[in-house]
């Protein structure tokens, strides 16, 4: 058991002191993240589109598509020097490189997500009391099943003839309810008046997050094998 | 063709010729005319597209746990088999549409779940397409299947909370609309018709390919 | 002496191909084998099975006594790993990077086995210091490191001698004959054959997959193989060649 946390630990120290070193992955991160919130406002005009119609989809999708890019570089910085080998001949708990991986993962998003969301604020002119407690929650649930099934998904593609491209086309599909219950459950929580609904997109993807989680661990040793 | 296969086929002959039968001869249903009776094959195949995956996801953990390539083979068979079904279903779905409420498509609860389960049967398509090694398309694939197939409920339940909140006219009628039993009878034999054709079709398809690996077999056996 | 590795008809094929062909292959305690062959000829491939990173396509193999296809960990446990690659995260530290690898090892008091065998290898002064500033070198010489953190019974070694100057192969050498006094198995690809003949026990060669050699090191003559090499080559071209006219 304490070898298991061992490793937990051993994961996540190394990776974020890594990238505190190289800041790749947080940069690519917030960079994508606020281009794709730039790319938006462009598309969909905030002065001629009510705001809780835009928002929400801009800020969710920003996180996605920014998480996608940081998840490959993440993985791809894992086959330099061919460390994946250096972790598979180790007898270390998969699970535990797992749920290692989706703590330095969580940290990357949340730092990435908190910038996008300082940017969001500023230039939709977002009434800070909407960022609630439930908010924070809805964010944590949402990022947390993002990579449940993209931490896996990462490894994945980096096996495959497409590499980079592979993620997101195996990701999105699956990821669809979830945006659907982040959006939704967002755009109930920016909109004044009371919370109504918002119980149920919270439970969704709390759902979601447990089964995919516990597929995440049971699998990602069958994923890392050759 | 195998004993097993001939019976299907007849099996499948027959239930498409009663099943064309009974929709020349039910009567047209009386809001929506001739163009309702797109019904008993959109539904017959959407059963089937879901099962297909079903399959899918079930061989993929199976292969997981016994490493044996005839679950690998089934699973992928399943997967090329039910794309087609799940295909007719985006296609026969507009169609009915299209006449009777004016539109192509809406993002209602089940044709929504559809189109994600036709991109689901993609990914998983493309990424056996993009690794070259048996046992390691094998092994991934079988991963991606069972995530994805898992993803399904989810996917339901998610758009008909949707539903609930946003309330919104449903293609084809809400969940509650009974049918009368002369319909119903015909749905059946629609559901039985294109079960034990996919049922076939599966078969053929992973002879095809289990004799694709024996080819390989013995390529090695030369080498 | 136990035996730690016993394999027999190991073959691995990738598609078409057969990388490695019917190898039979036992190593004990303290013995050490060197893999030889032309580019290509399947030591890698054999390597990478012993490593666990890759599973036989036919043929059994046990590392000390389990299947590694079983019980992966346990293998693991007692195995060390050298490659081409370093396999070293080259923002990290020297120290950090072994750090991390004894917790995936679940090595206990690492910071002391750390110290230990940066200093063994010669990097004692440069504990501290990011990999990204090492020589090809000393790299090898910490994913030498690396791999022996656990004192592993076996050692997989894929031409660890890549990369180093003259001194540093003596050291190396020096350092692996050591870890054999210590009772580890040891199989090892290299072209560098006269820093590891004068300690190795065994030289085993492969041609084409398969296995045309396996002796005693002190009667190895490089000049016999490579005229038997091409006498295999050519006759098995003869056989192509009427093949490709049937």
């Amino acid at each position: 058991m304490r070898s298991f946390w061992g490793v937990v630990a051993a994961v996540l120290a190394r990776d974020v002191r890594a990238e505190w070193r190289r800041k790749d992955i947080f940069t690519t991160i917030v960079m994508f993240g606020l281009l794709t919130v730039v790319v938006f406002v462009f598309a969909f005009d905030p002065a001629r589109h009510a705001r809780e119609d835009v928002v929400p989809g801009t800020l969710w999708t920003a996180f996605f598509f920014a998480g996608i890019l940081g998840l490959n570089r993440s993985a791809g910085r894992d086959g330099q020097d061919d460390q994946i080998s250096g972790v598979v001949t180790s007898p270390a708990d998969r699970g535990a490189l797992y749920v290692g991986k989706i703590l330095s993962n969580l940290v990357f998003m949340a730092v990435g997500e908190l910038v996008v969301l300082v940017f969001a604020i500023f230039f939709f002119d977002l009434d800070e009391r909407h960022l609630t407690g439930m908010f924070f929650l809805l964010l944590a649930l949402g990022t947390l099943g993002f990579l449940a099934v993209g931490t896996v998904f990462a490894v994945i593609g980096q096996k495959t003839r497409l590499r980079e491209v592979m993620l997101p086309v195996l990701l999105l599909p699956v990821l669809t309810p979830l945006l659907l219950g982040a959006v939704e459950g967002t755009a109930i929580i920016f909109t004044p008046g009371p919370d109504e609904g918002l119980g149920d997109w919270v439970q969704l993807a709390a759902v979601f997050d447990l089964i995919f989680l516990t597929a995440g661990f049971l699998l990602f040793g069958s994923v890392l094998e050759e | 063709m195998s004993m097993t296969n001939r019976v299907l086929l007849g099996l499948s002959t027959v239930g498409m010729l009663a099943l064309c039968w009974m929709l020349m001869t039910i009567p047209r249903e009386a809001a929506q005319g001739f163009v309702q009776k797109i019904f008993y094959v959109h539904v017959p195949v959407a059963w089937v597209a879901f099962l297909a995956f079903g399959v899918t996801g079930y061989n993929g953990l199976r292969y997981l746990m016994t490493r044996d390539l005839k679950h690998d083979r089934i699973a992928a068979a399943s997967a090329e088999v039910g794309v087609v079904f799940i295909t007719l279903v985006l296609i026969t779905g507009p169609l009915w549409a299209k006449p009777i409420w004016g539109i192509y498509w809406t993002w209602d609860l089940r044709l929504t779940t559809s189109f994600i389960l036709w991109l689901l049967y993609l990914a998983y398509l493309i990424l056996r397409r993009s690794v070259g090694d048996r046992d390691r398309r094998a092994q991934l694939s079988a991963v991606v299947g069972l995530i994805s197939f898992l993803d399904v409920p989810i996917v339901y339940f998610a758009n008909r909370v949707k539903a609930s909140q946003h309330p919104a006219p449903v293609v084809g009628g809400g969940e509650d609309s009974g049918l009368a039993p002369e319909f119903l009878a015909t749905l059946l034999i629609g559901v039985f018709a294109f079960t034990v054709t996919y049922v076939l079709l599966l078969r053929l398809r992973h002879q095809q390919s289990r004799i694709e690996d024996q080819i390989e077999e013995l390529h090695l056996q030369r080498s | 002496m136990e035996v730690v590795v016993e394999a027999q008809g190991l073959s691995r094929r990738y598609g078409r191909f057969w990388a490695l062909r019917d190898v039979d292959l036992t190593l004990h305690a303290g013995e050490a084998v060197a893999l030889l062959g032309a580019n290509g000829a399947g030591k890698s491939t054999l390597l990478s099975l012993l490593a666990t990173l890759a599973r036989p396509s036919e043929g059994s193999l046990t590392i000390n006594g389990l299947d590694p296809t079983k019980k992966a960990a346990a293998v693991r446990g007692g195995m060390g790993y050298v490659a081409h690659h370093t396999l070293l995260d080259d923002a990290l530290t020297a120290e950090e990077n072994l750090h991390y690898y004894a917790a995936l090892f679940g090595v206990s008091d690492a910071a002391e086995r750390a110290r230990q065998r940066l200093h063994e290898v010669g990097l004692g002064e440069r504990a501290q210091d990011r990999v990204e500033s090492f020589s090809r070198g000393m790299r090898q010489r910490l994913s030498l490191a690396r791999a022996l953190l656990h004192d592993p019974e076996l050692l997989v070694l894929d031409e660890p001698f890549t990369g180093l100057d003259a001194p540093g192969c003596r050291d190396l050498a020096t350092r692996l004959s050591a870890e054999k006094e210590r009772g580890a198995a040891m199989l090892l690809a290299t072209h560098q054959l006269d820093y590891v003949l004068q300690w190795a026990d065994r030289v085993l060669v492969l041609h084409l997959g398969r296995k045309v050699e396996e002796l005693p090191a002190q009667t190895y003559d490089d000049r016999g193989w490579a005229a038997h090499l091409t006498e295999v080559a050519a006759e098995r071209a003869a056989v192509a060649t009427v093949r490709g006219k049937a």
